[in-house]
């Protein structure tokens, strides 16, 4: 396996045998810290340099770490960082979207300690909805002019007293660009990572009428089975699809919508577009 | 015959027996996200198993290829229209890797780069498809080049020699007659395609990259006008069409060309130019934001050519000893071919035919420069009678061309350096040639037989032309068989006794346009004493023209 993916793996077990110790109200500011730590990363290149030159040994590099870090921030925060720190990177930029990933994962984790990743998972899913519903407010979230506090202030207004604290940090990690993604993209990927910590696959499904409980039942067992891992449902309804419906999984889709069966009609009819 | 009769009725139930047994099946597509599209490049997003070249699918069904497979996203060139592409539509794998359809059907016919028809002929039948990257034959596959390609051209045939396999540069300034080049040499194809023998027959493809539409349409008239079209294949990637066009109809076309060598059968490829192809593939490098090099192209514009050309190559027997021939057409800026493209061009094919506008300008067309023009395949390429003939020319030319710059300044020259120019003089004339009338091989070593053993040196320079054309005329008539031998590879003293004699012969009838000059006429008498007779000029004064109204 990539020597980076060893290191994360190893950093995630660190952060999971702390989730199993202390509260979701400690997990959450040690997420807060990481996310501190990420955007001094992203500020400072010569500490992602520093922090990754392969010519100095891991022990070294995690000392630099703990020097800079030692009075502000506690033990527990800093001890995954260290597994990071002391292993192999390729860039800075890596082990920076790696911190990010991290402190993402401390999110979850803390929501899951809470028992409320399920209800996470929902919010933002159903936030990205009614950002896909509003070009204004998907403008206005996806600009890369503005800068992110603006942004942030902005869902912040929306989100108060609606939403989790966590899915609110959440979208903030996504406003900031999760990984380099655009905003929709980082804010599914988040939907995805929630699901995947409780060990569930994603399925968006679009349907002209809404399906009913035994509908949505089978569609899961089956998509379940070709997965080898539960799936849930984000059905979303849209009568422009006419009827038959459509499964997204990842980067997988079924299609069988009247929409598509028409325009491939079309397509064979009169040949291409051009 | 027996009556048939079906009832409405049943007819109705079996046709909704048929309806219901309708079974749509759906089927599991990998999906990727365009995150942005711009001048004929698209970045996606997704589509984790994605090939390298694999063909993608854009909603609006138009085509796309990944050339560069990142972490997270995926470099596409589009191939057609881009103004649909935005960003958020989906993009579907098709799992093809980049391929075209290939087969005998595509003769006669006028293909873009992917293979589909732009001559409104119907749809081509495909004998099967083949991809565009493939491989180069290794050295095992590979036999050297031995076969003549004759161009039709005495200037090339005799001192630059294309053989069989054989990569040759076409190279000069732009109007300097490099595609006329090309295009004689397919034509020259046609009598081997109507003798109908597979080893004989050579089958041609012109790509035109970034031409004008008008040109290629005046390619494919000529073409047709001249029966060259049965045994020919354009493909196409006009000036107007996207730069990832440009850059693949290269490839297209020598995919056409390879599975016709692999099936054992001779190809000639005509790649109009390859200078517009570089340029193309340096807009695409740089919108994927590669690392621009030298003069902005990328780092592997030399890889570009280099196993495009390697591509053509005389095959083993034991793989059929098919053969694909390049002619790679290069334009060079102000005859500079020390420029970056020139130079890797020169470096991977056999050899150049350098073309300079100066000679053309002189009305020297072909306009073959002899000095720097080489072809390193040479003699091997060369049916015997040839070998034999045109040996001298080469090193007559140049001394001409040395001595020629020289002579412009000095007056008094010695006898062996004035004969020299003399004969220079009638060569250069010799190898003239209008275009699209290729020379049959015998009547070429004919030509350069009578200019190189000095039997044109009593001709003057003006009527060179139109004595090599009325004697081949001649000896088409009354010695088919001396012709007819020398096209068979015979040359031995017979056939020049032969020559010789009829040349002598033909001179004797030959009206030079300057009566003065008439070769062999008999000497005249020098004049006695006393016979002389005077002149006289008288001076008439003009009347000024105003003054005469």
């Amino acid at each position: 396996m990539d020597p980076s993916r060893v290191t994360y793996l190893a950093a995630v077990e660190r952060l999971n045998s702390l989730a199993r110790s202390v509260g979701a109200a400690r997990l959450a500011s040690i997420a807060d810290d990481l996310l501190a730590v990420a955007m001094l990363l992203e500020k400072q290149p010569g500490l992602r340099r520093a922090l990754t030159d392969p010519s100095r040994s891991g022990e070294d590099r995690a000392g630099l770490l703990d020097s800079l870090l030692e009075s502000r921030m506690a033990e527990d925060a800093r001890s995954p960082l260290r597994v990071l720190v002391a292993g192999r990177w390729s860039s800075g930029s890596e082990l920076l979207t790696t911190v990010e990933r991290l402190a993402v994962e401390a999110l979850l984790a803390s929501a899951d300690a809470a028992h409320e990743l399920i209800d996470v998972e929902d919010e933002l899913f159903r936030f990205g909805q009614v950002v896909e519903g509003n070009p204004g407010l998907s403008a206005a979230l996806g600009s890369s002019t503005t800068p992110a506090e603006q942004r942030s202030r902005l869902v912040h207004s929306l989100l108060a007293n609606k939403a989790r604290p966590v899915t609110t940090r959440l979208v903030d990690v996504a406003l900031r660009g999760f990984g380099g993604r655009s905003f929709d993209a980082g804010l599914a990927r988040l939907v995805e990572l929630a699901a995947d910590r409780r060990d569930r696959a994603i399925a968006y499904v679009t349907v002209a009428r809404t399906l009913s409980q035994e509908q949505q039942r089978r569609l899961a067992d089956q998509l379940s089975s070709i997965y080898g891992r539960t799936v849930d449902l984000k059905i979303s309804v849209s009568p422009e699809v006419v009827g038959g419906l459509r499964v997204r999984i990842g980067d997988d889709l079924y299609d069988a919508t009247i929409l598509r069966r028409l325009a491939e009609a079309r397509v064979r009819l009169v040949g291409r577009a051009s | 015959m027996a009556e048939l009769t079906i009832s409405a009725g049943e007819i109705q139930s079996a046709l909704q027996q048929y309806v219901a047994s309708f079974k749509p099946g759906v089927s599991r597509e990998e999906i990727g996200v365009v995150a942005d599209a711009g001048d004929g490049i698209a970045h996606v997003e997704g589509l984790p198993s994605a090939q390298a070249n694999e063909l993608l699918e854009f909603e609006d069904g138009t085509l796309g290829v990944s050339l560069n497979l990142d972490v997270r996203e995926i470099g596409v060139v589009i191939l057609g229209e881009f103004g649909g592409i935005e960003e958020g539509q989906q993009v579907k794998r098709t799992g093809r890797v980049l391929s075209v359809p290939v087969g005998d059907h595509f003769l006669g016919r006028v293909v873009n780069p992917l293979g589909q028809p732009l001559d409104g002929l119907g749809e081509i039948e495909a004998e099967s498809y083949r991809e565009l990257e493939l491989q180069a034959p290794n050295v095992m596959a590979r036999q050297p080049v031995k076969e003549a390609l004759l161009t039709g051209i005495k200037a090339i045939d005799a001192m630059t020699a294309i053989g069989r396999g054989q990569r040759q540069l076409i190279i000069g300034d732009r109007r300097t007659g490099k595609t006329t080049i090309a295009i004689d040499t397919i034509l020259n194809q046609k009598a081997n395609w109507e003798s109908g023998d597979p080893a004989q027959q050579v089958r041609c493809i012109y790509v035109a990259i970034g031409q004008k539409a008008s040109t290629v349409a005046a390619v494919k008239g000529t073409l047709e006008e001249r029966g060259a079209m049965a045994y020919t294949t354009i493909v196409t990637a006009p000036a107007s069409d996207p730069a990832g066009f440009k850059y693949l109809a290269p490839y297209t076309g020598s995919a056409i060309g390879q599975h016709w060598m692999y099936a054992g059968k001779h190809v000639l490829i005509v790649f109009d130019d390859l200078t517009k192809q570089a340029e193309a593939y340096r807009a695409i490098s740089l919108l994927l934001r590669r690392p621009p090099g030298r003069e902005a192209y990328p780092g592997d514009v030399f890889y570009l050519h280099s196993r495009l050309l390697e591509r053509c190559a005389k095959l083993s027997d034991a793989l059929g000893g098919g053969s694909m021939t390049g002619l790679p057409i290069i334009e060079t800026k102000a005859n500079d071919i020390a420029a970056f493209i020139p130079t890797n061009v020169i470096s991977i094919t056999d050899g150049q035919i350098f073309l300079e506008a100066d000679l053309f300008n002189q009305g020297v067309r072909p306009a073959i420069n002899v000095g720097t023009s080489v072809s390193r395949v040479g003699g091997a390429a060369q049916g015997k009678p040839m070998k034999r003939v045109a040996g001298r020319l080469r090193l007559d030319l140049a001394q001409y061309r040395e001595l020629e710059a020289f002579a412009a300044f000095a007056s008094d020259l010695d006898r062996a350096s004035r004969a020299q120019l003399e004969r220079g003089g009638r060569l250069v004339e010799l190898l003239k040639q209008p275009n699209y009338s290729p020379f049959p091989v015998q009547e070429e070593v004919v030509s350069v037989w009578a200019g190189t053993e000095g039997k044109l040196d009593d001709i003057p320079v003006g009527d060179v032309g139109r004595f090599e054309t009325e004697f081949l005329g001649y000896l088409r008539h009354s010695h088919p068989g001396v012709l007819a031998s020398i096209a068979d590879g015979d040359w031995d003293d017979d056939i020049v006794a032969t020559l010789t004699d009829a040349i002598e012969h033909f001179k004797a009838m030959f009206l030079a346009k300057d009566r003065g000059l008439v070769p062999h006429e008999e000497a005249a008498e020098a004049m006695g004493e006393g016979v002389e007779r005077q002149e006289t000029v008288k001076r008439l004064k003009r009347t000024p023209p105003q003054a005469r109204r």
